[in-house]
């Protein structure tokens, strides 16, 4: 039975405050601890459910008069409301409510406490009005009849735009989101005078959406003044409490369920704004109301994990020992603060290495795009990527092997805390463990297969989750028929916590796993427990229902000792028998006990204490990648992985193998193919859906497995478990661009690693020669001629605009010397345009120049919310000149004639007009080969063009489908109108590679910089390309033609 | 419009608007929401359930095209309270975690079973490669399939 004690004390700010904490006797589990359940790798006990479709989801909440809601969203990225009329919406037949700005709700949202529906949008998807109707179908058609005047104001596109003086202020305090967080232990500059070698790198993580399968969203009910609220989310007690405040009314009239929720990996742990919409929708109509986002929504505003930019400078002796360690981080917040688990990027710097002189400078900025929030990790996952690369090139600046400088500088201490680890030699484990079974020490690389290279890689992760969060409670109920009812507040994310903490409670019981049942997701019922993240539900309510189990069992025996005339002390349960001491094999079944007081029942109570004062908590990780890279085509095949992670005692191993392969795979979609792509000229994001955003497929993944470690770490908690749902995810990116730099000797400082940075990358190191592509900005025409220069005695001459570039420099093609952004070049702005000596230079964006009288960004919204009912041809029309909004800004100078190859083609110069399309024919055979079809190459468009209607919302999909196909290449449709693959996912990632345009703005600061550094034209993108059939035009062919070709392909998508 | 087709072994007659989809039409009309909506627009194969025994993504088929055609969802697998291979092997080879996916999963391997009920790891890839899972279960997906077909 724990006791709460609880002490007033005066804080540091001289206010008052309350020290609670719970006292629990509870003995650990030693780590030679006999055990029947725990420690085996039982199947999920709710694996029957969901396997049968009967565990009802969010989602799948029926009840009697339930409406369904749909939400108008804002076109633009900032922009005020002039004018907002609903009437012929709510006079529809079938609509039952509607809100918008203009009810006074008087409820704000987010941390910026900005009204609920407010007049100004700050991010293209921003709430505008929500409508409840008899049908998700009515509630759409209702959407299409709210009007609204729209005053577009300027807006922040990117992360470096949000830093620069001059950039529009999203709200009234600027642009700095919060206050920058600052950490320095020992002196950093003296650290660096120090140092015989420094590292000084910028490294770069792009926006990852979460894509959980199941969106955000929930199911209002009313019962006179109580609402119940079904919700998909990682925390129902913090739900209710938030729900409960926005709603003026008291907490406990809101009961929040959740029984199985469809992933949140960390979006899920605060309200969202759609569960109050919900539950004023509901109270409005007086009907249960269904509020789900849609997945073009969930991708715009439930939340993302936040870009980064990185500076990081290590410091270090000959012999490897660190002796300074610094990092500069920029992080992206988008529009508003969410709250929740914060993403500490600075965290892995400032704990994973032993070193005196740290000092770490955080600071995030709001733009006008989704809010972030928590992602499986947040920040550590970023932090670790560059740290880790850093770490890597350190040893390859050492002549190191990367596990010895490792091991050289490993920590066994919080130095922020100056406290010892509860595990000191974690850490140490997991490299034993990762590089014993991969082979690390014996690796031998196997010799070059053609243009194939490969490499291994290491990287290691601290987390400062996976601890606990205090408190958390359970009861245990005994009944009388020899089973036990578990009853918690928390909530199984998917992990495997009904699993896990039934064990716990079985093993302690001495009760069979059949006879307890495990009653969690529901304020109505369990007593409080924490939000599910930070890895804390198994170290948090594993504990508390051991403690409960253990009072239960306590009550029991004394209830037997009077029944059976023993004493308590010499009895023990085992097996769901009670035993008697020195009586092995005469148990007494418990019902024999316990049916003899029913319907008395034993109640037992418990609560996680505090976790060690002295200690610090940490679980670690490490993993080793071995990867192929093809140097001619940019692609990286991971081969596999191993990771390991000092997540303490295992209780179910298949749980914990499940969440290791399960992270490191997240991993891998963060290293290679994750990357919200954004429209900088319109602020939209592009890839706010499933189709264009490439998260792993089975066919994606390597080999993965787990490396297991398995010490309890006993001063954590008395169970020895600590939790590992994020800690997989962190060192996984770096094992890979460490492998690939081990591959074929180049760094790559931004994440993804797709095909366009790794040919960057290539290029800059290789073919360019020492110095790389150089890089020069031009106002006019003759400055772009100017700058073109002489390169020996050969003229340099121009070649081609980014997109073409890419293309060609993916062939092995090419080998660029100059990139010259020639976006400001007014006369080419319009787009074809004649340089000198006949040769025509592509280069300025045509479409874009072209299109702003047609860019009505509502329309393009509309057709971008693909898969939505209707829609129709001239906003699918418009919708599909988004695709060709890829700005060509770049003109890449070459220092030889075109190649032979295709000049020979006939068709002239590649990025001549409607040269390009033959340029890409002649390409393929002689450089690929029977290599897979690449994206761009024509089976889109054709199979697009195939593509039988299947009404109007059919079509849309079908169309997605087809290009998605068309990723795959060799992919077709069957009969019954499935497809049949996405053969390859290697190739399906290397598309997401080609959606590169624009993704830190179309300003050339983001560009020219970066490409120079790193080498390679980073202007343009081939997302055109892979929508374009062979032939039909294209943006080069013409602004109007590329429209109308390009059109007629992604048209389908949402025609 | 009116349209009658078997569902699950049974025959049932859905009033629908022509725009209704099968997936809507399971999830609303019929109340069988085994079947999920994830993306809606056929990239993500949660929706997926046997038309004529052969794998669809629902969310891609109108009702209205089902007419006189067996449809089979989630909730028809399994016979006489036992539940379907492909059911047992994905709780086994623990060939999931939220569950989410795993109806779309099913489905796609209870499709590509019934036409070789032997299927290599290969054909089994292919069948749920048009099928996301964001936890990351792949690997015991391939794993359950591969039980299902009686080659582990």
């Amino acid at each position: 039975m724990p006791v709460l004690r609880v002490a007033k004390k005066r804080g540091e700010d001289g206010k008052e405050q309350v020290e609670a904490s719970e006292v629990v006797n509870l003995p650990r589990w030693e780590a030679n601890e006999a055990f029947s359940v725990v420690g085996k790798g039982l199947p999920r006990v709710e694996g029957a459910e969901k396997v049968t479709g009967r565990a009802v989801y969010a989602y799948d909440v029926r009840l009697p008069g339930q409406l369904y809601a749909r939400v108008l969203r804002s076109p633009h990225p900032h922009a005020r409301i002039r004018r907002i009329d609903t009437s012929r919406a709510a006079a529809l037949p079938g609509v039952r409510a509607v809100l918008s700005s203009a009810d006074e709700t008087g409820i704000t949202w987010y941390q910026e406490e900005c009204p609920l529906f407010d007049t100004t949008l700050r991010l293209v998807g921003d709430e505008v009005a929500a409508v409840a109707a008899d049908s998700e179908e009515i509630a759409d058609d209702a959407l299409r009849l709210i009007e609204v005047e729209y005053e577009p104001l300027p807006f922040v596109r990117a992360l470096t735009a949000a830093q620069r003086p001059d950039a529009p202020k999203i709200h009234a305090g600027g642009n700095v989101a919060g206050e920058p967080q600052e950490y320095a232990r020992g002196n950093v500059e003296a650290g660096f005078r120090q140092a015989e070698v420094i590292i000084d790198e910028e490294y770069t993580t792009a926006t990852a959406m979460h894509n959980a399968l199941e969106p955000h969203g929930g199911t209002a009910m009313w019962e006179g003044g109580r609402l119940t609220l079904w919700c998909s989310t990682q925390s129902v007690f913090d739900v209710r409490e938030q729900v409960a405040q926005k709603l003026g009314v008291p907490a406990h009239r809101v009961r929040v369920i959740k029984q199985f929720m469809g992933g949140g990996f960390g979006a899920k742990q605060v309200a969202w704004k759609q569960d109050v919409i919900a539950a004023l929708l509901a109270r409005r109509s007086g009907r249960p109301v269904q509020l789900m986002l849609d997945r073009h929504a969930e991708n715009l505003v439930a939340g993302t994990r936040n870009a980064t930019q990185q500076r990081v400078r290590l410091g270090a002796k000959r012999d490897g020992t660190l002796t300074a360690i610094e990092a500069e981080i920029a992080l992206e917040t988008g529009a508003y603060q969410v709250g929740g688990e914060a993403s500490n990027v600075a965290g892995v710097y400032q704990e994973l290495y032993r070193c005196a002189n740290v000092r770490t400078e955080q600071t995030a900025f709001y733009t006008n795009y989704g809010p972030t929030v928590a992602f499986r990790a947040p920040g550590y996952v970023e932090g670790a990527f560059a740290l880790e690369t850093a770490m890597d090139q350190l040893a390859r600046e050492l002549g190191m092997d990367p596990l010895d400088l490792r091991l050289k500088n490993y920590a066994g201490e919080d130095q922020q805390g100056g406290k010892p680890y509860t595990l000191p030699e974690g850490l140490r484990a997991c490299y034993d463990r990762a590089t014993g079974v991969f082979g690390w020490r014996g690796y031998r690389k196997p010799p070059a297969e053609g243009t194939k290279r490969r490499g291994v890689g290491l990287a290691a992760s601290s987390w400062m989750g996976g601890s606990g969060h205090p408190p958390g409670y359970a009861w245990v109920k005994l009944n009388g028929d020899g089973s036990a009812d578990v009853v918690t507040g928390t909530q199984d994310i998917g992990t495997g916590t009904r699993t896990g903490l039934t064990q716990v409670a079985a093993e302690e019981l001495g009760f069979p796993m059949e006879r307890v049942t495990l009653h969690l997701g529901d304020t109505g019922n369990g007593p409080y427990s924490p939000v599910s993240s930070g890895s804390a539900t198994q170290p948090t309510i594993g504990p508390a229902i051991r403690a409960a189990a253990l009072d239960a069992k306590r009550q029991l025996l004394e209830v037997a000792a009077e029944l059976l005339d023993a004493s308590p002390e010499v009895l023990s349960v085992r097996d769901g028998k009670i035993e008697i001491a020195g009586k092995p094999g005469e148990g007494v079944p418990v019902e024999k006990i316990t049916g003899q007081i029913a319907p008395h029942m034993i109640l037992g109570q418990g609560a996680r204490g505090a976790n060690p004062e002295d200690k610090t908590i940490r679980t670690f990780g490490a993993q080793c990648a071995e990867v192929e890279v093809d140097t001619a085509t940019g692609e990286v095949t991971v081969l596999r992985v191993v990771a390991s992670a000092d997540c303490g005692r295992i209780i179910n191993p298949t749980m914990v193998e499940s969440q290791m392969v399960g992270g490191v795979t997240q991993g891998f979609g963060f290293a290679l193919m994750e990357e919200r792509v954004r429209d900088g000229r319109y602020g939209m994001p592009l890839n706010a859906n499933l189709e264009e955003y490439k998260v792993p497929t089975v066919a994606d993944i390597p080999r993965i497995e787990h490396a297991a470690v398995g010490i309890p770490d006993l001063e954590a908690n008395p169970t020895g478990a600590k939790g590992v749902g994020e800690p997989p995810l962190i060192p996984t990116a770096p094992a890979i661009a460490n492998a690939i730099y081990d591959a074929v000797g180049v760094r790559l400082y931004e994440t993804p690693f797709n095909r366009r940075r790794l040919l960057e990358a290539l290029a800059a190191r290789g073919r360019a020669g020492d110095e790389g592509i150089r890089v020069a900005s031009a106002a006019t025409l003759e400055e772009a001629i100017g700058l073109l220069g002489r390169d020996g005695d050969g003229a340099i001459r121009p070649l081609a605009g980014g997109t073409d570039l890419l293309t060609l420099i993916k062939g092995d093609l090419v080998a660029p010397s100059r990139l010259i952004d020639i976006k400001r070049v007014p006369e080419l702005a319009s787009g074809i345009a004649e340089g000198d000596g006949g040769v025509t230079i592509g280069g300025a964006d045509a479409a874009l120049g072209d299109r702003d009288e047609h860019a009505d960004p509502r329309a393009i919204h509309r057709a971008d919310r693909g898969g939505g009912t209707g829609g129709d041809a001239a906003t699918a029309e418009h919708g599909d000149d988004r695709w060709e909004s890829a700005p060509a800004t770049a003109l890449l100078v070459f220092p030889q004639p075109v190649l032979p190859v295709l000049a020979e083609g006939g068709r002239g110069v590649p990025g001549a007009r409607g040269g390009e399309s033959a340029a890409r024919d002649l390409r393929h055979e002689p450089v690929r080969g029977d290599a897979p079809v690449r994206p761009g190459d024509g089976a889109g468009g054709a199979g697009c063009a195939g593509a039988p209607a299947r009404g109007g919302r059919g079509a849309g999909g079908a169309a997605g489908r087809v290009l998605r196909a068309a990723d795959g290449g060799a992919s077709h449709r069957d009969d019954a109108g499935r497809w049949g693959d996405r053969d390859g996912g290697r190739v399906a990632r290397e598309c997401r590679g080609d959606a590169e345009h624009l993704r830190e703005g179309d300003g050339p600061e983001g560009v020219g910089v970066r490409a120079g550094r790193r080498g390679g034209g980073t202007a343009g993108g081939g997302r055109a390309h892979r929508r374009r059939a062979p032939g039909a035009g294209g943006r080069r062919a013409g602004a109007g033609a590329g429209r109308g070709g390009g059109a007629r392909v992604g048209g389908c998508r949402a025609g | 419009m009116e349209v009658r087709f078997t569902l699950n072994g049974a025959e049932r007659v859905l009033a629908v608007e022509p725009r209704r989809t099968l997936l809507d039409a399971l999830r609303h009309d019929v109340q069988l929401t085994g079947t999920k909506k994830v993306c809606d627009m056929g990239d993500c194969g949660a929706c997926t359930v046997l038309v004529d025994g052969r794998a669809v993504y629902s969310c891609l088929t109108l009702v209205v095209d089902c007419a006189g055609r067996e449809v089979t969802t989630i909730e028809g697998l399994g016979e006489g309270g036992e539940l379907d291979p492909v059911q047992r092997a994905f709780i086994e080879a623990d060939a999931f975690q939220c569950g989410f996916c795993t109806p779309g999963q099913i489905m796609s391997l209870r499709g590509l079973l019934n036409e070789h009920p032997a299927a290599s790891d290969e054909q089994i890839v292919r069948a749920v490669s048009g099928n996301l899972c964001r936890c990351g279960a792949y690997q015991n997906i391939v794993r359950a399939g591969r039980l299902a077909a009686g080659r582990a």
